[in-house]
């Protein structure tokens, strides 16, 4: 893992947090105003459409915090930069949970897809968290479990995208790709909570992702209960990837590339990665459905928010690295 | 007419198994027949709810069609003003391609969808549209849904939508008009009792199956369909179709996946004849089904060899 060369100042934390905040709430209140048929004022802030917008709008921020938060606690738990919440199987388990409900109960309320994904979510958690436990090497053996259980699972998904007729595996398909709704009042209070807590805490123990960031043995020296602060780090990062994406698919890409790009571009600490990533996440989640939305007018469907991620993120991400590397050849060079 | 979509069963099963499987069975089961046209009642779930002009409408003024073959139905009892929405699908007549688009099948907007005020929605409920018909209903905005798969399902999509939309009359019509023309289908052709393979797509090979409007077409004009076991669609490779050995293959998406399924059949050393209509027909069901038969009976009656 990459750490922070120069040690992190309050005035810098707060100064980013700051900014980062300040992008959430601008681009909330932009996607606010943007409708399929392209920008649109409502008549009144009781307008009803208006009302279900800012639901889906605040399910984006939910979704976007959630996924980047998780995805910077995961490549710190498991000190590997590749790990994203959709990696370590829990996001295949619940998919393959909804796959279930979807294909067994295809007339069950949307209530039986949130559980059966919720299930499926916390079965592969508790599975993970036993070889994350037990695992003497760090997270490699939990990672690696969550590989094999997500191909697992893409397996039984494909198999039911066979056996399902085309209209149902066009709509399995069209969920699992990733796609922010409009949920009730309650769903999105409940939703909140269940994000913002692991969150929060997760932010307010930060420093200690931070030293076990450095490795196992230093952060035990340095006085920490890795076993425990592993498991409670692992548990946090599951509960919000299992509690989205039973309602918004799989949503990639926010949780491998923002942690990163705002790694490089701002600080590798932790304590401001974070809460950073976080902010940023919702922010881009945000803005990208309100793409999504904003394009029904040209092309007569709302593109799905995951496909919309994926499709310009992997671009920034790579033209990031090419940067970087003409950067490092550049200053190799000057160093000659 | 309305009846509960999601009602909990009448059945008392005595064990707790029984239950719960009574309880899933109930959300996709009535009491009598779970796929005629009914309203989606109201949900409870805590949405507000939209201004609709009046809160049970005796005469709808403003519909939302969620799929084809409602749109060409509500075109054809001459409902065209009445349309307020409809899919990027919806091309029959002609006319339905200038109305306002919401969405596709699973890819509907429910903000557009909501924007357009409109005091009905028809759809023919699939997977990726559960949610949203929840929530529409939940606006207090009536939803009627309506079943396609098979003629029989056809004639009562155009019954139900006449009955809701008061054309009962022009229903009648329409559903004469759809009896005679089957009849006369039957008249004109000459093949019968011949095994038919009726292809729907090239890549990969997908058939028409059982419980399917094109089975309901072979059954009208004396025929059986070679695929009369599995699913209602089902993907076949070349060694389970030619397995399946029907005397005569149609494929009734059109030329040219018919080029394309006639390449593959000849590689693969298959001798079977291969039919195909100058343009798709049997793709997708409604009020005009009979003209389609009428194509397909008169396209299988073109082949001398095979006439008996």
């Amino acid at each position: 893992m990459m750490t922070s060369t120069t040690p992190l100042t309050e005035k810098k934390r707060r100064k980013w947090l700051v900014i980062g905040f300040c992008a959430l709430t601008t681009s909330f209140a932009f996607s606010a105003f943007i409708s399929p048929d392209g920008w649109s004022s409502p008549a009144s802030f009781s307008d009803v459409l208006f009302q279900l917008r800012l639901r889906r709008v605040g399910m984006g921020v939910l979704a976007g915090m959630g996924l980047a938060g998780s995805g910077v606690v995961l490549q710190a738990l498991l000190r590997n930069p590749l790990a994203d919440p959709f990696i370590i199987g829990v996001s295949g388990g619940a998919a393959l949970g909804g796959t279930f409900v979807l294909v067994l109960f295809s007339g069950a309320p949307l209530l039986f897809l949130v559980a059966g994904a919720g299930t499926g979510a916390l079965i592969t958690t508790l599975m993970l968290a036993t070889f994350l436990v037990r695992s003497r090497r760090g997270g490699d053996p939990a990672l690696l479990a969550g590989v094999v259980l997500n191909a697992f699972a893409a397996s039984l998904i494909t198999l039911a995208k066979t056996l399902l007729p085309a209209t149902k595996a066009q709509a399995l398909l069209f969920w699992l790709v990733g796609r922010i709704g409009y949920p009730s009042t309650t769903n999105l209070l409940i939703t909140a909570g269940l994000i913002l807590t692991p969150l929060l805490i997760s932010v307010s123990r930060a420093g200690r992702l931070e030293l076990m960031a450095f490795g196992d043995d230093e952060a035990y020296r340095l006085g920490i209960d890795v076993r425990r602060e592993r498991l409670f780090f692992f548990f946090a990062a599951s509960l919000m990837v299992g509690v989205l994406i039973p309602q918004c698919g799989l949503i990639g890409f926010v949780g491998l590339v923002l942690p990163h790009a705002l790694r490089r571009l701002v600080d590798a600490d932790h304590r401001l990665l974070l809460p950073l990533s976080a902010l940023f996440g919702g922010a881009v989640v945000v803005l990208f459905d309100a793409a999504s939305r904003g394009l029904f007018f040209i092309l007569q469907t709302e593109l799905p928010v995951g496909a919309l991620t994926a499709l310009i993120g992997a671009p920034l991400f790579g033209w990031s690295l090419v940067v970087e590397m003409r950067g490092n050849d550049l200053k190799d060079a000057a160093k000659n | 007419m309305p009846r509960a979509f999601f009602s909990f069963s009448s059945a008392k099963p005595p064990a707790a198994y029984a239950f719960l499987v009574g309880f899933f069975l109930s959300f996709s089961a009535t009491a009598t027949n779970p796929r005629s046209p009914q309203f989606l009642p109201s949900s409870s779930m805590p949405f507000p709810k939209m201004n609709s002009p009046a809160e049970s409408p005796k005469s709808y003024s403003k519909v939302v069609s969620l799929a084809p073959v409602v749109t060409e139905t509500l075109f054809s009892l001459g409902l065209a003003k009445n349309i307020v929405g409809v899919t990027r699908f919806c091309d029959r007549p002609s006319q339905a391609k200038h109305k306002e688009k919401i969405g596709g099948y699973v890819d509907v907007s429910l903000e557009k969808v909501l924007s357009l005020r409109p005091d009905l929605v028809i759809a023919m409920p699939s997977l990726g549209q559960r949610a949203l018909l929840e929530q529409i209903a939940g606006q207090g905005i009536d939803v009627y849904v309506v079943f396609g798969d098979t003629l029989v399902e056809v004639k009562d999509l155009i019954a139900g939508i006449g009955a809701v939309m008061n054309k009962e009359k022009e229903a009648s019509f329409l559903l004469a008009e759809l009896e005679k023309g089957l009849k006369e289908a039957k008249a004109t052709n000459a093949i019968t009792k011949k095994s038919v393979l009726l292809l729907v797509a090239a890549a990969p090979l997908v058939a028409a199956g059982p419980t399917t409007f094109a089975n309901d077409a072979l059954r009208v004009l004396g025929l059986s369909n070679a695929a009369q076991k599995g699913p209602q669609w089902p993907v076949l490779s070349l060694e389970s179709l030619a397995a399946l050995s029907p005397d005569l293959i149609v494929v009734v998406s059109g030329p040219n996946d018919g080029k394309n399924v006639r390449e593959k059949v000849t590689a693969a050393g298959l001798k079977v004849r291969i039919l195909v209509p100058s343009k798709p027909i049997l793709m997708r069901p409604g009020p005009s089904l009979h003209l389609d038969v009428q194509v397909l009976g008169k396209l299988l009656s073109s082949q001398p060899k095979i006439a008996q």
